[in-house]
C-alpha cells in the first residue's frame, strides 16, 4: 500500500449495485498525486469516448487529495471529477469542508461512481465497507435537511456527506453537491451527473488512521507554516473578513466584471455599493469563524441574519465569487439579496457563480429587448432588482418555468431561445468567473485553454497579475510561455495533494515538497514537481481530445479579451492578446495548436499515459 | 493644495481610509504615492505599489500632475476565491 493513503478505490455500479474494491497503485500515487490527477487517470482509461454525461456509462469520481487525513495543515481539500453536461469535455471542481478527509479515514482514496440506480439512493461509506441505500424519503429535500436525516439514518453526528438539491434531482447543468452545507466543488454540473444517477448523496464517516512515512517532517513542516501564516498579513486578513473581503476594492479596480462584463465599477457601481457588498459590511451578521478540514486560517464564518427582506436565520458569509456573481455582475448592492441567493444555492445545490452569471446573461437580453417579459414569466428582471434576482434563482433552483431553462446556463439558453448569444460571458460555455483578463491578462489563456474551462484557480501567470505580483508590465505578451507552463504544471500538483490554495502564501512550493516527502516517504523536488504536473495536465487534456474538442473548440467571449476595449475607469483601452498568450503557451509546451496534441515523444519520457498514446497517436 | 484620498482594500493600511491631504502645486499622482508610502511599513509599501489608482474615477496616470480638489481612489484588491 502506497504510504500516506488509504490504499483503496471504490468502484459502485448503480446499475447492478455491485460494489468493487480495488487496490490504488504505487505507480498511480507517484504518477498522479491524488486528487484530480488520479481521477483524471482513471476517467480516462475506464470511461469509453463519447458517454453520455448524464447517462450510465459516465463516471463520477469523489476523490481525496493526498495530503488529506495526514495532519498537514491546510490538506482538507477533495475534488469531483467526471465529463461536464454543460462542455462534453473534462471536468473537475474543487471543494473544502470535511468530506475529503472524512472518506480516506472511511478507508478509501476515492470512490468511482457509474451506472443509474432505478430509485434515489444514497451510498454510505463506514470504516472500509459500503452501502447502497434508499434514499425516496430524502429526495425532494434541502442538502442541509438531508444531512440531519443522513446523521440520524446512520446514527453518527460525525457524518459527513456530498449531497445534491433540487437543482441536482432535476439534473440541472449547474448544479453541484454540497458538502458540509456550504461547500462545493460549484463548476461544470457535477450535480447533473449525481442526479443522473439517481444518486442523492454520498455518505461518508471513518475511524482508520492514515499512515504517513516521517511524521517528524510533517509536524516541522506545519511549524514553519505555521511561523509563516502568522507573519503574512494578508493571510491574517483571509482568516478575519474570508475573501468576501475583497469584493468592494475588486468591484472597483476592473478585477470583478460589473453589468455582465459591460460595466465599469467605478461609474456603474459605485463606491458605497461596492462597500456594501463587502464582507466587512455583512460581518454584522457573523456569530462565528469557519475552518474547514486541518486549516488553521479558518477563513469562513457563520452568520445569523434576523432583518432585511429574508430573514434566513443561520447561514454562512458569502464568498467573494458569489458577492461578485449576485453583486456588481447585476449591480445589486442589496446585501440581504446575496446573503439569500448564497443560501438558496447552498440549500439546493448550485454554483452561485454560473447562476448570478447566467442572470446577469437574462438581464442584458432583457434589457435590449432580446427575451421579453413574458418570456422570463413575467419577472422584471431589471439590473439591480433584489426581487427579480431572488424571484429567478428560486424558479433555477426548482427548474420551474424559464428557470428550468436557465438552470442548464447561459450558452444552453442562448441556444434554446436562439437568441441572446452576443451577450454570453463564456469560456467555452462555462460561465466566467469574477476576475476579468482585461485586469489579469493571463487569465485569458487559462481560462480558454485550461481543460476545465473558466476557471481562476487553476495555475499560470492569471495567478499572478490577479495581485498585480508580476516582474514587468503584465500588458506584455512576448515570452509569457515559460513562467505560464511553468506555473500551470506546479498547480496541478498543489490541486491533485487537496492543498488550499489559500494555505499557498505560507505553503511555498519548497514546503509543498517537503510535505510530500513527509507523506510518501519518496523523494520530491522541483523537477519532479514539474513532470508530474505536465503529466496531469497532459492526462486532463487527453480527455478533451479524445472527445473531439480541439484547440480551435476552446472559446472565450469577446468583452473579457476587451474587444471593444472600456472607456473609462481603470481598464480603459485595455485588450487582451489572448491568441499570443495561446500561441505563447503552447509553443513552450511544443503542442502542435492546431490538434492539441502533445508529441508522442513527449508522452512516452513523461511516462503513465499509454492509452492516451495508443488513442492519440495510433500506436503506444 | 488639497486632495482626498481614498483606500479601499482587502487589507487595512494604517491610518489610511478617506482623509484630505495637504500637497504642493506640481505633485504628480507618483509623488502622492511616495509621500503616501514613505514612514509606511515595508509590506504597505508593496501593496500600494502594487494598487489601481483612479483619479476623478478615471485611470490614474502616475506622471499626471494633480489638482486642487482631486480624488485619489486607492484600490488593492484580493486575487483569487
Amino acid at each position: 500500500m502506497p504510504t500516506g493513503y488509504a490504499g483503496k478505490l471504490l468502484f459502485v455500479n448503480l446499475s447492478t449495485e455491485e460494489i468493487q474494491e480495488e487496490e490504488l497503485s504505487q505507480e498511480l500515487t507517484e504518477q498522479f498525486i491524488g486528487g484530480y490527477g488520479i481521477g483524471a487517470k482513471i476517467l480516462y482509461d475506464r470511461m469509453p469516448k463519447g458517454a453520455d454525461p448524464l447517462g450510465p456509462d459516465s463516471y463520477i469520481g469523489f476523490m481525496t487529495g493526498m495530503t488529506n487525513d495526514t495532519k498537514t495543515l491546510f490538506g482538507g481539500r477533495y475534488m469531483l471529477v467526471h465529463k461536464s453536461p454543460v462542455t462534453g469535455g473534462w471536468n473537475d471542481a474543487n471543494s473544502g469542508g470535511h468530506f475529503g478527509p472524512e472518506l480516506k479515514k472511511a478507508g478509501y482514496d476515492g470512490l468511482f461512481v457509474y451506472g443509474k440506480s432505478e430509485k434515489p439512493v444514497y451510498l454510505y461509506i463506514h470504516d472500509g465497507e459500503a452501502e447502497i441505500r434508499s434514499a425516496e424519503d430524502l429526495w425532494g429535500k434541502t442538502t442541509k435537511e438531508t444531512l440531519e436525516i443522513l446523521k440520524e439514518k446512520t446514527g453518527e453526528e460525525k457524518v459527513r456527506a456530498a449531497i445534491i438539491g433540487t437543482a441536482g434531482e432535476n439534473q440541472s447543468y449547474l448544479a453541484c453537491p454540497i458538502n458540509d452545507g456550504h461547500r462545493a466543488p460549484g463548476r461544470g454540473g457535477g450535480g447533473a451527473v449525481m442526479g443522473s444517477k439517481n444518486l442523492k448523496a454520498v455518505a461518508v464517516r471513518g475511524t482508520l488512521k492514515t499512515e504517513v512515512a516521517d511524521a517528524d517532517l510533517i509536524r516541522d513542516t506545519n511549524m514553519e507554516i505555521t511561523k509563516s501564516m502568522k507573519e503574512n498579513k494578508g493571510m491574517q486578513r483571509l482568516g478575519e473578513r474570508g475573501t468576501g473581503g475583497g469584493t468592494p476594492a475588486n468591484s472597483l479596480s476592473g478585477d470583478a466584471p460589473v453589468k455582465n462584463w459591460k460595466g465599469i465599477g467605478i461609474l456603474d457601481f459605485g463606491e458605497d455599493s461596492a462597500e456594501k457588498v463587502g464582507s466587512e459590511n455583512m460581518d454584522r451578521y457573523k456569530t462565528g469563524k469557519y475552518h474547514c478540514n486541518s486549516c488553521p486560517l479558518g477563513c469562513g464564518a457563520t452568520y445569523e441574519v434576523e432583518d432585511g427582506r429574508w430573514p434566513v436565520g443561520d447561514t454562512e458569509r458569502p464568498e467573494y465569487e458569489t458577492s461578485g456573481a449576485f453583486g456588481p455582475t447585476l449591480l445589486c448592492d442589496e446585501e440581504d439579496v446575496i446573503i439569500y441567493c448564497n443560501e438558496l444555492c447552498n440549500l439546493h445545490g448550485i454554483d452561485t457563480i454560473s447562476t448570478g452569471m447566467t442572470i446577469a446573461w437574462a438581464m442584458e437580453c432583457y434589457e435590449n429587448g432580446v427575451l421579453s417579459k413574458e418570456e422570463l414569466d413575467g419577472i422584471d428582471l431589471t439590473w439591480g432588482k433584489g426581487e427579480a434576482i431572488v424571484e429567478m434563482v428560486k424558479k433555477m433552483i426548482h427548474s420551474e418555468g424559464v428557470g428550468k431553462v436557465l438552470a442548464n446556463g447561459s450558452a444552453y439558453s442562448a441556444k434554446y431561445f436562439g437568441k441572446g448569444e452576443e451577450y454570453l460571458q463564456t469560456a467555452s460555455g462555462i460561465e466566467l468567473p469574477m476576475h476579468d483578463p482585461r485586469y489579469a491578462p493571463g487569465l485569458a489563456r487559462t481560462y480558454q485553454f485550461d481543460p476545465s474551462p473558466g476557471r481562476h484557480v487553476k495555475g499560470g501567470i492569471g495567478g499572478l497579475h490577479m495581485s498585480n505580483k508580476q516582474e514587468g508590465d503584465k500588458y506584455d505578451y512576448n515570452d509569457t510561455g515559460e513562467k505560464d507552463v511553468e506555473l500551470t504544471a506546479h498547480r496541478e500538483v498543489l490541486n491533485s495533494a487537496g492543498l488550499c490554495l489559500f494555505g499557498s502564501g505560507a505553503t511555498p512550493r519548497r514546503l509543498q515538497h517537503q510535505l510530500i516527502r513527509g507523506i510518501t516517504g519518496r523523494d520530491f523536488n522541483n523537477d519532479m514537481g514539474y513532470e508530474t504536473g505536465l503529466r496531469i495536465y497532459i492526462q486532463r487534456h487527453a480527455f478533451n481530445l479524445r472527445e473531439g474538442i480541439t484547440p480551435k473548440d476552446m472559446t472565450i467571449t469577446l468583452r473579457a479579451i476587451g474587444e471593444p476595449p472600456q472607456t473609462g475607469g481603470p481598464l480603459e483601452g485595455i485588450t487582451v492578446d489572448h491568441k499570443k498568450l495561446g500561441e505563447n503557451f503552447y509553443t513552450t509546451l511544443g503542442w502542435d495548436m492546431d490538434t492539441g496534441t502533445p508529441p508522442k515523444e513527449q508522452m512516452e519520457k513523461l511516462g503513465g499515459l499509454e492509452k492516451v498514446i495508443e488513442d492519440l497517436c495510433g500506436t503506444s | 493644495m488639497k486632495v482626498t484620498v481614498k483606500y479601499i482594500g482587502f487589507q487595512p493600511l494604517q491610518e489610511l481610509r478617506k482623509t484630505a491631504m495637504e500637497i504642493p502645486e506640481g505633485f504628480t499622482l507618483q509623488d502622492l504615492m511616495e509621500k503616501i508610502k514613505e514612514s509606511r511599513p515595508p509590506y504597505e509599501k508593496k501593496l500600494l505599489d502594487r494598487a489601481t489608482l483612479l483619479v476623478n474615477r478615471e485611470k490614474g496616470d502616475l506622471e499626471g500632475t494633480l489638482k486642487e480638489g482631486d480624488y485619489v481612489l486607492i484600490l488593492v484588491p484580493l486575487g483569487g476565491g
